[in-house]
């Protein structure tokens, strides 16, 4: 009989179970620590928290709450540590914000399916606009100094192309998303 | 129902004013729908940056990683637990969508095979614990390399590597990628951030580069942290025990592998905050300022204030010499007799312009510039009769001199140059020999100076600098500025290559 050890089983299945909450994972972050690199650095630390507290994560429970947990906890520290707890955005309002997560996990798959037919279909002056804003982290008046408009119109231009991805994955998806319904 | 689609997307590109915040949030707390939305909207937010990128480099990551880990494990002295627990994680992070799943039930897979291997030859009730302090094996070049580096090896001394061949080639200039683990066995070695933070190590030492690219973390050893630049500020040192806050300073850390953490204070103000690890301290955040000093224990409950040594990191804390900044002591309007225009669209005035010290809120349009300091470096605008005929974007040359003390040796030495320009710098010249100028464009609610280190074309006694800043007259008459902050920095070890 081979050797089999629940660790290395635990280990096994947790790669896969984070390859599917990853998105949902940096999502959540994002969502309140708006530098790319500071985000995907807490990110970074969920992964290692998932591993080194592999132990306390039942299998028979889903994955989802129980990462979206150790998130929640890496988020308000990210916070704390950089003097932000106090701000509008507090623990409680994380909380929340993962309740909403957790509420709807089933269709975040479905949208980032829809959203990559989606993203098919962008003209190349928003491809670029996109590109500038979530590729090069360029700020407002950098995307509006590279595509030749003002600052005002460049932030127009990323909100129209964004909700219209938000419209388009809502009609692949055919169901009414309330974030994103125009 | 009220439309914040505009305020939720503001809020996500982190633009949303304060004051619109606080209207979100009780919005948001209005109903458990409207969470949903932001949910929603920034899960997607997130998916569109992810694609693009993913675009370009994700195929590529998952390749070097799958190729990164061992093929022959068990036979590999080196590979401890927790390089593989570092795998698992690297691993976690750097899988995205469900559709490469195949490539990580593979990866998972071997994982697995690698974890099981060394398991049943080597059976250990925690199979996840960290090295031991004594451990011999070198962390060695751990994770593969990114695409991103966010940080370059900038000068030696006598450094030796261990961690094998990637490592043991280590030259000056290589740039350092996340998760990226070097060993330093002897000598003094320099890493500078993107930011343009600076870190110098002396042996023996071992750190690791994180996503972040104004960070590292200090596994074990000594090494000085230096912000020259405002754009370094915010340099983060991540040790077991505790995360250091770099807010503009020159500091020294010591991290032994017995579990404490040391923070001297040379100059400046740092944060030190307990780190987000297993072992921290549960100690409360501190600020330090120059002279002080703590020590910070994972077992402990709480910082314990030591007297500062600044002897201990003499050897590696670079002597450095404040040059006069544009506008330095002056009042508003005083013309700087440092620094003049010496010419427009290359070509040389005859009688050569003054620059003269502006108010940051002498604006046209747009906020004000980043305040003065007249203590280190002001704006200083050109002559408004310069430059004002024609249309479209002009060029004008402003020159300043300053001098290599007698002693320095000027081929040995860097310059440190902080500076910003309304509309942008196109060139920097030494002594009419030009230099890497990093990428700038004024911005409006700009809050730091760019960052450049020059460490080439200086001589002995007088210097030369020249900047060449584009004014594209969008207002349809030139209206530049220029902000510089100088110094010299002579440390003759760093001439090594």
């Amino acid at each position: 009989m081979p050797h089999r050890d629940p660790q290395v089983d635990k280990l096994k299945q947790l790669t896969i179970n984070w390859a599917q909450a990853q998105p949902k994972v940096a999502g959540f972050v994002g969502a309140f620590i708006h530098n790319y690199n500071d985000a995907q650095d807490v990110v970074q630390e969920v992964a290692k928290a998932a591993v080194e507290k592999i132990d306390t994560y039942d299998t028979a429970r889903p994955f989802g709450p129980w990462i979206l947990g150790v998130a929640r906890f890496k988020v308000v520290d990210y916070l704390r540590k950089h003097g932000k707890d106090r701000h509008v955005f507090d623990s409680d309002s994380i909380g929340h914000l993962a309740d909403a997560y957790q509420q709807h996990d089933g269709a975040f798959d479905d949208m980032k399916a829809a959203l990559s037919d989606c993203m098919q279909s962008l003209s190349q002056r928003d491809r670029k606009a996109l590109n500038l804003r979530y590729v090069d982290d360029a700020k407002p008046q950098q995307v509006a100094e590279v595509l030749g408009v003002k600052p005002g119109t460049a932030r127009v231009l990323l909100h129209r192309v964004r909700q219209a991805l938000a419209d388009c994955v809502q009609r692949k998806l055919g169901e009414n998303i309330p974030g994103v319904k125009s | 129902m009220t439309d914040r689609r505009d305020d939720l997307l503001d809020f996500l590109d982190g633009t949303l004013p304060e004051d619109k915040q606080a209207d979100l949030r009780a919005w948001l707390d209005e109903s458990p729908e409207h969470y949903e939305q932001l949910a929603r909207l920034s899960f997607l937010h997130n998916a569109i940056g992810e694609q693009l990128r993913n675009d370009q480099s994700t195929a590529l990551f998952q390749l070097e990683t799958l190729q990164s880990l061992p093929e022959q494990p068990a036979a590999d002295p080196g590979l401890t637990k927790k390089k593989l627990a570092n795998a698992a994680a690297y691993l976690l992070h750097h899988t995205f969508t469900p559709k490469r799943i195949a490539v990580i039930a593979a990866a998972a897979v071997l994982l697995g095979v690698v974890l099981t291997m060394v398991l049943i030859g080597n059976p250990d009730p925690d199979p996840l614990a960290t090295d031991h302090p004594n451990d011999s094996s070198e962390p060695g070049p751990a994770g593969p390399a990114l695409k991103n580096p966010v940080a370059t090896l900038t000068a030696t001394h006598n450094a030796q590597w261990a961690g094998g061949p990637a490592s043991a080639g280590l030259g000056i200039g290589d740039e350092l990628h996340p998760n990226q683990t070097l060993t330093l066995t002897a000598g003094f070695a320099e890493i500078t951030t993107s930011q343009g933070a600076v870190a110098i190590l002396e042996a023996p030492a071992t750190i690791e580069l994180t996503h972040n690219n104004n960070a590292l973390r200090l596994h074990a050893g000594k090494l000085v942290g230096i912000c020259e630049t405002d754009s370094s500020k915010g340099f983060v040192v991540k040790t077991t025990q505790a995360d250091i806050v770099d807010l503009g300073t020159r500091f020294g850390v010591v991290a032994s592998r017995t579990g404490t953490t040391e923070v001297h204070v040379i100059e400046g103000i740092v944060e030190v905050a307990p780190a987000s690890t297993t072992h921290a301290t549960s100690a409360k955040p501190q600020r330090l300022i120059a002279g002080q000093a703590l020590q910070a224990k994972g077992d402990a409950d709480d910082f314990v204030v030591i007297e500062t040594d600044a002897e201990r990191f003499a050897a590696i804390m670079p002597t450095r010499i404040e040059l006069p900044g544009t506008g330095q002591g002056l009042a508003l309007k005083e013309p700087d007799p440092n620094w003049r225009v010496t010419a427009i669209d290359g070509q040389p005035l005859e009688t050569p312009g003054t620059m003269t010290v502006r108010d940051a809120h002498d604006r046209y349009e747009g906020p004000p510039f980043l305040p003065n300091d007249p203590a280190t470096s002001q704006w200083l605008i050109i002559d408004g009769r310069l430059g004002q005929s024609g249309t479209g974007p002009v060029t004008f040359t402003c020159q300043s001199r300053f001098e290599i003390p007698r002693g320095v040796d000027a081929s040995a030495a860097r310059l440190i140059v902080s500076f910003d320009a309304d509309d942008s710098v196109t060139a920097v010249r030494i002594n009419g020999q030009a230099v890497a100028v990093p990428e700038n464009e004024f911005e409006d609610d700009s809050r730091d100076l760019h960052a450049m280190t020059i460490r080439r074309h200086m001589i002995a006694g007088q210097n030369t600098i020249e900047f060449d800043i584009m004014d594209r007259r969008s207002l349809g008459f030139a209206n530049s500025g220029l902000r510089v902050k100088l110094a010299l920095q002579p440390d003759e070890w760093r001439a090594e290559r």
